[in-house]
This record gives C-alpha cells, structure tokens and sequence, in this order.
C-alpha cells in the first residue's frame, strides 16, 4: 500500500494534468524552496511554484506527466516521469511557439516534513534534449 | 545505521572518485543498465559501464563526485550530487577549454537480490554544462 507521503507526492502531479494548480501546491509549505536543475532556478515559496507549473503550461498547453512512478524513501519521495507536449506558447527566454512536441524524462525529489506538506522539491532534466527536439539546439556528436 | 545498499552505493563513489573504475563496477551485476538521460545513451554491461566512466574523465581529468546526499528506498538507492571537473581532455569531440564546471546529477540505482546493481539512471542538464564549457550560449528573450 502506498504510504501517505506517497499518495500526496502523486496528487501534485495528478493535479497539474487536471489543470488544478490550486490543487497540486495546496499539500506544499508556504514557505517551499524548489530548484529546478534543468532551468537553473530555484523557487521560493508555494506561489512562486505554483507560478513555474503556469509556466509549463502556457508553453505547452497539452503538457502531461506521463507514466509517473513514484519510489518511497519515507520523509523523502522520488518521482520519475515523462514530461511531454506540444509547444504552442512562449516558453522562457523563446517567445515564438515551434509547434513541436517534446517529450522528456524527469526526475523529482519531494522532501516532506512531519506534518505530511513538502518543504523542498528538486527537478532534474535535461534541458538539452528538450532544447533539441524543440529545433533551439543541437546536439553534439558523439563519437 | 546505513542499509547495506546505501553503504555499497557509498563505497562505490569513494571508488568513482578516486577513479579506480573496476572497483566501482564491482557493485554492478554483470549485465547491469546505466542509462544516461542527459546523454540519451544506454550502456550495457560493466564493461561499457567502464567505458562511459574512462571517456568522462578523458575530458575532466579531476572530475569527482561532491555534495553527495542518498535516499534509501529499501532495493532502490537514490543519490543526489554535484559533479565537478575542469576539462583539460577531448569530450565528444571538442577539443579541452580549460573550464572548471559543475552540474547537479540525481542517480536512481535499483538493486537485485544480491545487492548488485541491475539498473541505474542518471538525470542531470546536459546543456548547463555546455553553457559552462563555452559550446553554446544560454537563450536570451526573443
């Protein structure tokens, strides 16, 4: 059986797919600290998470978190995911939509503290791939 | 105490780090997966696993492991830390610039019933380090 923290750590994500963003930071701290490794940036607060899930939305309105798995360290919880859409809005830095989808793995560290809310997120993702399949980069060749 | 697991995934960066590889791949099984998700490549057994681990200190010679923080979830093992290296050698065809970077990587290593590690993935931003080494420009607003 899945344990609570668990439970809670799908919910966020469970959510964001619904578009209930009020939904998907309300099991947050107010006072969150989430870096994002794949961005470079580093959230504080729950309105300033919940501004970042905004975000992926409006660069990628379709955007889903696929095949989410979740691993259960206790306090801790680790989500992986796949990380897919099409992007149809401006997303950071690059203004004009390409049309393309992406389709990316992610994974996620949710802290949690006695009461059950998450106090401290981190993302990792690879940005170049996602920088790639959009057309804004290529990558190098290996050899 | 630590879980035995988390000891071997322990050990196994203070091997990494002191680039004795052999000894590191020792906590892999055989035929064990590495995938990495930066790089979009799956290697296959230790061998390859060696191989991976060879062409990335060729091109960061001092590179280690810092910062280490592990999550212990019973058969599977997550670590998070920052990597480190100055690259003084060839990577992936481009030639060494000099450049000390750094890059936040999260492992997840799943375990088989002997303790070895069947399955590992790593997640880190490929790009960062690209920005870092001088290979390519961070997007400014268009």
């Amino acid at each position: 059986m899945a344990s609570k923290n668990v439970n809670t750590a799908l919910a966020v994500y469970d959510s964001f797919n619904k578009r209930d963003l009020d939904g998907a930071v309300k099991t947050s701290d107010e006072n969150l600290i989430w870096d994002d490794h794949g961005i470079g940036a580093t959230y504080k607060g729950r309105a300033q998470y919940r501004e970042s899930l905004q975000n992926w939305i409006t660069g990628f309105s379709d955007g889903k978190v696929q095949e989410p798995q979740a691993i259960d360290a206790g306090d801790t919880v680790i989500v992986r995911y796949i990380g897919s859409g099409t992007n149809d809005g401006p997303m950071g830095p690059f203004a004009t939509p390409t049309g393309r989808k992406v389709s990316v793995p992610f994974c996620d560290i949710l802290q949690f503290d006695k009461d059950g809310r998450i106090v401290r997120g981190a993302t990792y993702f690879d940005m170049l791939s996602m920088l790639v399949q959009l057309g804004h980069a290529e990558r190098p060749a290996a050899k | 105490m630590k879980s035995k697991n988390v000891e071997t995934t322990l050990a196994g960066i203070a091997s990494w780090n002191k680039h004795e590889f052999k000894t590191t791949a020792n906590a892999y099984a055989e035929n064990a997966t590495f995938i990495d998700h930066s790089r979009e490549l799956t290697y296959k057994g230790r061998d390859q696993i060696i191989g991976a681990w060879e062409e990335l200190v060729t091109g960061f010679p001092d590179a280690e492991a810092t910062e280490m923080r592990t999550y212990d979830a019973g058969d599977t093992v997550v670590t998070t830390f920052v990597g480190r290296g100055t690259n003084k050698g060839e990577l992936m065809g481009m030639p060494a610039t000099g450049r000390r970077v750094s890059s936040p990587i999260c492992s997840v290593a799943h375990f088989d019933s002997k303790g070895l590690i069947d399955r590992e993935d790593q997640y880190a931003d490929a790009f960062s380090l690209l920005v870092q080494l001088g290979h390519a420009e961070a997007p400014v607003q268009k």
